[in-house]
């Protein structure tokens, strides 16, 4: 390939990369399986071969990021349930579709790859697909991430072990090698990081350099104990320290190269597909099946299982309906190794296409098409297992219904308490229920999605509803009850909060604007000097004081 | 054995570390990146030890380095940013270039050179190298005095000057006088095309498409790569050098208010792909020929940095600047531009020059740029030596004192329904307010506010720089994620007010403990209001619905559902609890 065509060639991915970037912003929808789409049409017109090198470094470059985003102690107590979910899930529909993979006449390695595309999911769609939504996350979200973190984990393991008995001579030696250089990465981060960036006097210019000479180092140590690129990469990642203040600037600029290099990796992959036979859309179709009907089934049987409300469990399930590009990291390796039939490769990219998609569809729609369920009685009621885990005072009326003991819902209830207004609280997160069995009078175990909740917390007698978290469902939820209450509720911003104000509600808080209007006095006060700063500083001290007895809210931000 | 090959014994894998390593040296001795870069190919070449050659990624990397550096040049060019100035600045950079460029020739030819080796070395011997100069003086924080400022606009200019040599050198600049005046006319048509194309995508294309992607992290970034890719296959399919269609590419975003983001989004990778293209010069020298004209470059650097010291600070002393001004912008721009090696390597890939033309100009590179960092480090001390003897250019009407830095202004970053409200109230009590944003949606809305508005994202560099962040006397930002609002509070003065928002209470208390004043916890702030509200509404419902009523009217006015009360007297939501603060 000439200079010029390789130039034509990265004219052409980024014309088309940006053209589908504004499509993709556009409706909202994901921008990875647009890439791979648009991967399909530009393999028509380029070599892909000779894109491979700038290819594999975008591979680098997004499992470099993924490490250094990693935090283990993310998903906090839903850790063990989520594990649980996760290594069920995997061994059950692993095994079905193994079989079902050596059924169609694989051989026993190409099955492996068939069942872990069916298996994994992937975190960087279903990542952007929940920052596009408003920034809340409400149980299944959470649930679904630690999932994906628990996911994501077993497959750099996969991809270790593949690239340490099955591309290679298949050595024990190998395997430990892989592990040490995770070890040294982690080592590293401990000791030797912070030297650097010391060293660099925050120069952005040499950060960013450390950074790629990093995921060199690793990848070049990762070669030469021949184990995959994607674990030197991943060890690199371990080797940034993420906390302020290098965060900052290193994984800024290594971020703009991974937005540079990744569009080049999902393109080629694309382009590596050839047209489907018959036998490719055969496979593909199994692992639609296993993606969106098998595994929201196995994760919905498992959460049931450890006690989840049937939403939960639901939308869980469908939070991780899509082809893991981990998957699709582990197909590319064993294509180009030559372990992989190429029609499973195809019908595995197709496969992480359409999911991903179906994925943004699933995500929707999910809430509505749960709600549609409930009504056909699906699911049958559960007023009175409710009922049994709650504490609702006989006869209550006239009573505050609060949604949610997370901070926001402590600050009402506490207001209720000081002026012996009795109150219920709706809570549906497991790692919550203690904390309302000990402190609140009136509480309902129960998700404020369903009826049953809202019948055993006797809504219907209630005088006021305050809906503390700014969900828009949950609000619209509320307000969508046959019930005479006043209803307040919250929302992010004006638009949303308007049409609440339509929808029936007394009172919409947002907290943008009840902070610019307590803020505004409070700017004014200080600037004429009619309050201190000091004075300021401690009555800032004093509300952080509160708010940290309180716990934590529900209202989180992504990254 | 599955992918790989990418980084164990691949070159360009051998040069980025190389060029890390030494980059760390050159920190720790003062010295530019761009020596380090320049030395890693002399190193890994054949120079030393002739592990790399220039194999076919490490010139497509180099070229993108090349076109990509073009592009954010082109992205630079606000003109917005010289023009009170400018009169001046255009005087200066015309007869630098032309004064400096005889003294190149002049040199050159006295030290023996002829025919087409003085006439590349002339063209190719342009003073002042954009990186060095801002990276120290924004180190130094002199890019915002006077001296720094000229020096950016004599680059500026001079930067347009170079793209119509770079697109001469590289068209070849062959054959008789007749048909080199076809050439430079055929470049020229070709150049005003693409420019006319591009201006044309600047007045009706490309403030809709930015507008459209520009809050999105990536979007806005990819849409420039794409942009600036469409013109360099363009100019390349045209045979006009992709530095060409880069800068054009990159002019034509400059006007707009996000070309500040976007070239701090481009500078990474482009840095990157620099390493590869400075390197990929040392990677051309053998050791013959860098030193094969070593004398002759000793002798040229010596002369021509002081020649060109004293071609500035006349220039800019006939300006009417004060001493210490001309003496402080002419002693900054001692150093042989990176723009020499492109039009030497450019012009040996054109068979115009042999390499050791280009070893000559790279060794008086390394020299000038070596020794200027020094100089540039210590010219305040330079110029307390030199002022008893600067006496008689003092004026008496002097046009310094015109321009000043902002200072103790109000900066406000994220423009959030918290600013929006709270800005009234700060308008009141400060003349200069600088607002941040990176939010597409409020460019319209801020730019037509009585304020200085940056459109961008205040964790880069550049933008704080612009904002004048260490010199302001409160700051309110509402900017997300916490940690650049803890660059924020670390990087003002101890006594600048600065109000900021965590999301977390943990980074509330980080941000405490850095020292800001008051830290906003928006959601503990409404949780509490809630509560005030639910108790308001059990004692006296009536009133309560009353109030809610009035004060939903604003929120039904801004969400968009019309309203019949004008907004100034409807109750706020703190009239519901009486209006009262804690």
């Amino acid at each position: 390939m000439s200079e010029f065509e390789f130039i034509a060639a990265l004219t052409l991915i980024f014309v088309v990369a940006a053209a589908l970037l504004l499509l993709a912003t556009h409706y909202s929808l994901p921008t990875v399986p647009f890439y791979l789409l648009a991967g399909v049409a530009v393999g028509l017109f380029v070599d892909e071969g000779q894109l491979l090198d700038l290819a594999q470094w975008g591979i680098a470059f997004l499992v470099f990021a993924f490490a250094v985003e990693l935090d283990p102690l993310e998903g906090g107590g839903l850790r063990r349930d989520s594990t649980i979910v996760s290594v069920v899930q995997l061994l059950v529909t692993g095994l079905i579709m193994y079989g079902v993979g050596l059924g169609i006449g694989l051989d026993g390695l190409n099955a492996l790859y068939f069942t872990l595309a069916a298996t994994l999911s992937s975190s960087l769609v279903a990542l952007s697909l929940l920052e596009r939504r408003i920034r809340l996350r409400s149980l299944h979200e959470r649930m679904a991430e630690s999932i994906h973190f628990v996911e994501d984990v077993v497959a750099i393991g996969t991809i270790l072990l593949l690239s340490a008995f099955v591309y290679t001579e298949g050595s024990l030696l190998a395997l430990a090698t892989g592990v040490a250089l995770i070890g040294a990465a982690l080592l590293f981060r401990q000791f030797l990081f912070d030297r650097f960036v010391t060293a660099a006097e925050s120069d952005v210019e040499i950060l960013m350099l450390t950074g790629v000479s990093l995921i060199i180092g690793f990848i070049a140590l990762a070669e030469l104990v021949g184990v995959s690129i994607v674990v030197g990469a991943f060890a690199a990642g371990l080797a940034v320290a993420s906390e302020y203040p290098h965060d900052v600037e290193m994984v800024d600029a290594i971020g703009y190269l991974e937005d540079f290099f990744t569009p080049i990796f999902f393109i080629t992959l694309g382009a590596l597909v050839s047209i489907p036979t018959v036998e490719t859309l055969g496979i593909g179709a199994l692992l639609l099946f296993a993606v969106f009907v098998l595994n929201p089934m196995v994760t919905y049987l498992v959460l049931r299982w450890r006690e989840y409300d049937s939403r939960t469990a639901t939308l869980t399930g469908y939070n991780l309906d899509q082809v893991s590009e981990f998957a699709l990291i582990i197909a590319i390796e064993a294509l180009v190794a030559g372990l992989l039939v190429p029609e499973l490769f195809d019908a595995i990219v197709l496969a992480a296409i359409v999911t991903m998609f179906g994925s943004t569809v699933t995500e929707r729609y999910a809430e509505a098409g749960f709600q549609r369920l409930v009504e056909l009685d699906v699911f049958e009621s559960d007023t009175e297992r409710v009922r049994e885990r709650s504490q609702v005072r006989d006869g209550l009326e006239d009573h505050v219904i609060v949604t949610g003991y997370d901070r926001e819902g402590q600050q009402v209830v506490e207001a209720c308490e000081s002026i012996d207004q009795s109150y219920v609280v709706l809570e549906s997160d497991p790692t919550r229920e203690e904390a309302v069995k000990d402190h609140c009078e009136n509480y309902v175990l129960g998700d404020v999605m369903t009826t049953s909740t809202w019948t055993v917390a006797n809504a219907e007698e209630a005088g006021l509803i305050v809906g503390t978290v700014a969900r828009e469902s949950w609000a619209e939820q509320i307000l969508a009850l046959d019930i005479d209450a006043d209803i307040m509720v919250r929302a992010v911003d004006v638009e949303s909060g308007a049409d609440l104000l339509e929808q029936g509600a007394l009172f919409v808080a947002i907290p943008d604007e009840l902070a610019a209007e307590r803020l505004k006095n409070q700017v004014e006060a200080v600037l004429t000097g009619e309050v201190s700063r000091e004075e300021l500083r401690e009555q800032g001290e004093e509300r952080l004081e509160r708010a940290v007895e309180y716990g934590p809210s529900d209202v989180q931000r992504l990254r | 054995m599955p992918l790989g090959g990418i980084a164990l014994a691949a070159d360009f894998a051998i040069v980025v570390v190389t060029a890390t390593v030494l980059s760390y040296i050159a920190r720790r001795t003062g010295q530019p990146t761009l020596v380090a870069y320049i030395l890693t190919g002399i190193v890994l070449g054949p120079v030393l030890l002739g592990i790399v050659t220039e194999e076919q990624l490490i010139e497509v990397m180099a070229e993108l380095g090349l076109g990509f550096l073009l592009f954010v040049l082109g992205i630079e060019m606000r003109f917005d940013r010289i023009k009170d100035i400018l009169r001046p600045i255009v005087n200066i950079a015309v007869g630098q270039t032309i004064l400096q460029t005889a003294a190149a020739f002049g040199i050159a030819f006295l030290l023996g050179f002829r025919g087409m080796d003085v006439f590349i070395i002339a063209l190719a011997t342009v003073f002042g190298a954009t990186p060095i100069i801002v990276k120290l003086l924004d180190e130094k924080d002199e890019l915002k005095t006077l001296p720094g400022r000229i020096d950016i606009g004599v680059l500026i200019v001079q930067d347009i000057y170079l793209v119509i040599v770079l697109a001469l050198v590289g068209a070849g600049l062959e054959g008789t006088a007749g048909e080199i005046l076809f050439d430079v006319a055929r470049i020229l048509g070709l150049m005003a095309a693409i420019g006319a194309v591009s201006y044309v995508a600047y007045q009706y294309l490309l403030p809709k498409l930015l507008a459209s992607v520009a809050s999105d992290r990536n979007v806005l970034f990819v849409v420039g790569l794409a942009w600036a890719f469409l013109f360099i296959f363009v100019a390349e399919a045209l045979e006009l050098s992709v530095e060409v269609g880069a800068f054009i590419a990159g002019l034509s975003l400059a006007q707009l208010p996000y070309s500040t983001e976007l070239k701090e989004r481009m500078r990474p990778v482009t840095d990157f792909f620099l390493v590869v293209f400075f390197t990929s010069i040392g990677l051309q020298l053998e050791a013959d020929y860098l030193l094969a004209y070593w004398q002759e470059a000793l002798v040229a650097s010596a002369v021509l940095m002081i020649g060109n010291f004293l071609i500035m600070f006349y220039l800019i002393d006939r300006e009417n600047f004060a001493p210490e001004t001309s003496f402080l912008g002419s002693i900054n721009m001692v150093q042989v531009s990176e723009f020499s090696l492109v039009v030497g390597a450019l012009a040996v890939t054109q068979e115009l020059v042999d390499e050791p033309i280009l070893g000559y100009l790279s060794l008086m590179a390394l020299v000038t740029m070596t020794l200027s960092t020094y100089i540039i480090l210590y010219n305040n001390r330079l110029y307390e030596l030199a002022e008893p003897y600067l006496g008689r250019f003092e004026d008496e009407d002097q046009r310094d004192a015109s321009l000043s830095i902002t200072e103790d202004h109000a900066l406000l970053v994220g423009y959030d329904p918290v600013v929006r409200e709270t800005l009234p109230v700060i308008k009141e009590q400060f003349d200069d307010v600088v607002v941040v944003d990176r939010s597409a949606e409020n460019v319209d809305e801020l730019e037509s506010m009585d304020v200085d508005y940056y459109y961008g994202d205040v964790r880069h560099g550049e933008i704080r720089e612009q904002a004048d962040l260490e010199t302001a006397g409160f700051v309110l930002s509402m900017a997300r994620p916490s940690s650049v609002n803890r660059q924020l509070i670390e990087e003002t003065e101890d006594d600048t007010l600065v109000i900021a928002t965590a999301e977390h209470v943990d980074e509330a208390a980080d941000l405490y403990e850095l020292g800001a004043d008051y830290v906003v916890l928006k959601e503990v702030m409404a949780g509490e209001l809630v509560g005030e509200y639910v108790q308001a509404f059990v004692e006296d419902r009536d009133r309560f619905r009353d109030s809610a009523r009035e004060s939903m009217n604003r929120i039904r006015e801004l969400g968009g559902t019309p309203t019949e009360p004008p907004r100034e007297e409807i109750g706020t939501a703190a009239d519901v609890d009486g209006g009262g603060d804690e």
